[in-house]
């Protein structure tokens, strides 16, 4: 892998075993087989619909989820198989910002508490001076004062909740951050808080993020490259500006289309999808997209797509793309997406 | 706009206030609303600005609940429905007015049968038989594009997904030909491909059946998609209320500005976003004066003083904010001695404001 990655997935699976009927094993597919990297100082963002896998990827990098099989490697060290103990260490590196402020905040602990937690685990504060210096430039960080660290969770509205979350995230000092959904709950106009902070902070502290939404306009404005996922595989990674400008999968098509858009007097031709996601327990076999795609061919129901590079730093799998065969990357065992 | 047909649902000066132990919390405090035959009016407004409570009222859904109507009137067709007893409340709900809500998962019975459900909102109003109901049960089913309508008609809610669960809440509440339908965020928490096909859905039956919506929201990108009229809410009052593309062209209220501003736009690239500073004020702790001058980039003395009134700007485009009141051929509630007052007192300082405006 090239010195510029800081995470590496290859081949990434993560399964989730449900009873089925009649006592019948099945596994729900949450993860399906993805590969990619992550460069030191970007912004990769990860969209797709509910159910596509998003949050299960972003967990099963930081290993909060159990890998089925796959590799991850995180700056340098494959991970993949650590238990939580060999974990431990490395959690100093990546850290997690959750979707619901009011869910990832234990009630009964003060702020103080719960930023200090990480770092009396970690060992990182020498005395109790220390400590509370440490969490004092925390808050300050992240917008908060000091008098907000004898306070408890409840005091607080969602929007600093959140950034109670990013203090807490920061105070190990990490290298990565997965940040899952870190504004969906939120209001528009805390929205635009919470995003402005985040940004500010990466620049200011050299971060990387793995950013995980619903919504395009806002992955589109924190990222720097964009995966887009369709019921556990990527369909289309790219730079951000070619995937907005030139989508090129019919999902990311769709997608795209569907975004309202905050001016009345654009009028777009909109691509209406049938029908919902499919379960991931039984995916369509071939482009797990097919079935709602207005673009299926014969051999889209079963032959999987490869993936093809379609321009620099531009991804997609889809059959549409067939003719771009001699640049397929799928086995080469090369693939740097 | 008065082209558009007359005015179907008016709502003047409502001010519906919850009594709680810690005190008095004024939710909605002076909307008015007029919806427009076979138009929608978009109602926008953050958590708390009280677009749901107005909702309710206007429902005649507050019972059970600790609030209470205290001033204002809601008038259907021209007839007062806020002053009338519970037995014509009820048959105004779902026959004349109806409301679909935010999570359809919690809206719908679990333990009863799609059909069933559909089918008997549809005998409390009319008077057939439960063969002719099922029926037209599965017609509305269809017309909203269920997927395998008949099986669909024995399942139970935990069996579809969110979007077809939806699809039945609109179906249950189309299914008496309302006049007015109450949207409460349809779309809110469904995927965006989902909710293009619920959108679509709902412009379609609008245009089929002639029914006015009211649809309530907190996304700017579905205003502009779907609505004529837009009136923009916070804390309990409307702050604006204009046609949807003079509001997005030419916002006057600095929160809908504020408010355009922080969303962030595909294919619109910003190194940082504009955020409106600060919280929604705690209800039961409003600041004086103008609710979002403690926000507002644009305050002055006087925000922080005295309520502004509504004022006009032109053709049915109005805004809550004193930086309006120049404009103005005359304020909606004209307060004189106050305009006056000001100019005396603060005219440097207005001047500044209104030169920082453009």
């Amino acid at each position: 892998m090239g010195e510029d990655n800081l995470l590496h997935v290859e081949d990434l699976y993560i399964h989730y075993l449900v009873s089925g009927q009649g006592g019948r094993k099945e596994y729900v597919r949450a993860v399906d087989g993805i590969s990619f990297d992550v460069r030191r100082g970007e912004v990769f963002g990860i969209v797709g619909e509910s159910g596509c896998g998003k949050s299960t990827l972003g967990r099963g990098i930081c290993k909060l989820e159990t890998p089925s099989s796959g590799t991850i490697m995180l700056d340098g060290e494959n991970i993949s198989n650590y238990d939580s103990k060999r974990m431990r260490p490395i959690r100093k590196k990546i850290q997690m910002v959750f979707q619901d402020p009011y869910a990832s905040l234990d009630p009964r602990m003060s702020i103080f508490n719960i930023i200090s937690e990480p770092l009396i685990i970690h060992k990182l504060a020498s005395n109790k001076q220390d400590l509370e210096e440490k969490v004092i430039a925390l808050l300050h960080k992240v917008g908060l004062e000091d008098y907000h660290a004898r306070r408890y969770p409840h005091e607080f509205s969602g929007g600093q909740r959140q950034r109670i979350g990013i203090a807490r995230a920061l105070a190990v000092e990490p290298q990565l951050i997965i940040a899952d959904e870190p504004v969906s709950a939120l209001d528009v106009s805390i929205q635009a808080q919470v995003l402005n902070l985040m940004t500010h902070l990466q620049k200011e502290l050299k971060l990387t993020y793995v950013f995980i939404a619903h919504d395009l306009s806002v992955v589109e404005h924190i990222s720097d490259r964009v995966g887009v996922m369709y019921l556990g595989n990527f369909v289309e990674v790219s730079d951000k500006e070619k995937l907005y400008s030139h989508p090129l999968h019919p999902y990311t098509q769709a997608l795209l289309s569907a975004v309202p858009i905050p001016n009345p007097t654009v009028k777009r031709n909109r691509i209406i999808l049938e029908g919902s996601i499919p379960s991931a327990v039984n995916p369509p076999p071939g482009c797990k997209f097919h079935t709602r795609c207005p673009k299926c061919m014969e051999i889209c129901e079963t032959v999987p797509p490869r993936c093809y590079k379609a321009d620099e730093g531009h991804y997609v799998y889809c059959h549409l793309y067939d003719d771009l065969e001699q640049k397929a990357l799928y086995n080469e065992g090369d693939i740097r997406i | 706009m008065e082209k558009r047909g007359h005015t179907i649902l008016e709502v003047r000066n409502l001010r519906t206030h919850f009594m709680l132990d810690e005190g008095e919390v004024r939710s909605v405090d002076g909307v008015d609303i007029d919806l427009k035959e076979g138009s929608t009016l978009g109602f926008v407004g953050e958590s708390g600005s009280g677009k749901s409570v107005t909702a309710l009222s206007i429902m005649g859904l507050l019972m059970g609940t600790r609030g209470k109507i205290t001033e204002g009137t809601i008038r259907l067709d021209g007839k007062d429905i806020v002053h009338i007893s519970e037995e014509e409340k009820r048959k105004l709900r779902g026959g004349k007015i109806s409301m679909i809500f935010q999570e359809p998962m919690t809206s719908l019975n679990p333990v009863m049968s799609i059909g069933k459900q559909v089918e008997e909102c549809i005998l409390q109003h009319e008077k057939i038989t439960h063969k002719e109901a099922w029926e037209k049960a599965e017609h509305m089913l269809r017309m909203t594009g269920v997927p395998r309508v008949e099986h669909m008609m024995h399942e139970y809610p935990f069996q579809l997904s969110g979007g077809q669960r939806q699809r039945v809440m609109i179906a249950m509440a189309l299914s008496c030909k309302p006049r007015i339908l109450i949207a409460d965020e349809p779309t809110t928490a469904l995927d965006v491909t989902i909710q293009a096909q619920i959108l679509d859905l709902m412009n379609t039956l609008k245009k089929e059946t002639g029914t006015s919506i009211l649809f309530i929201t907190h996304d700017l990108g579905v205003v502009a998609e779907i609505c004529d009229d837009v009136v923009v809410l916070y804390c309990g009052r409307v702050v604006e209320k204009a046609d949807v593309c003079t509001l997005f062209a030419h916002p006057a209220h600095p929160y809908t500005q504020g408010l355009l501003a922080s969303v962030p736009q595909l294919g619109v690239h910003v190194a940082e976003l504009d955020s409106i500073p600060g919280n929604v004020p705690d209800p039961r702790h409003l600041p004086k004066g103008c609710k979002f001058a403690p926000r507002c980039k644009k305050a002055f003395a006087l925000c922080f003083e005295e309520e502004p009134g509504f004022f006009d700007l032109e053709d049915g485009h109005a805004s809550r904010c004193w930086l309006c009141e120049k404009k103005t051929s005359g304020p909606a509630n004209n307060q004189p001695h106050v305009a006056v007052l000001v100019a005396q007192s603060d005219a440097g300082r207005q001047g500044e404001n209104k030169n920082g405006r453009r």
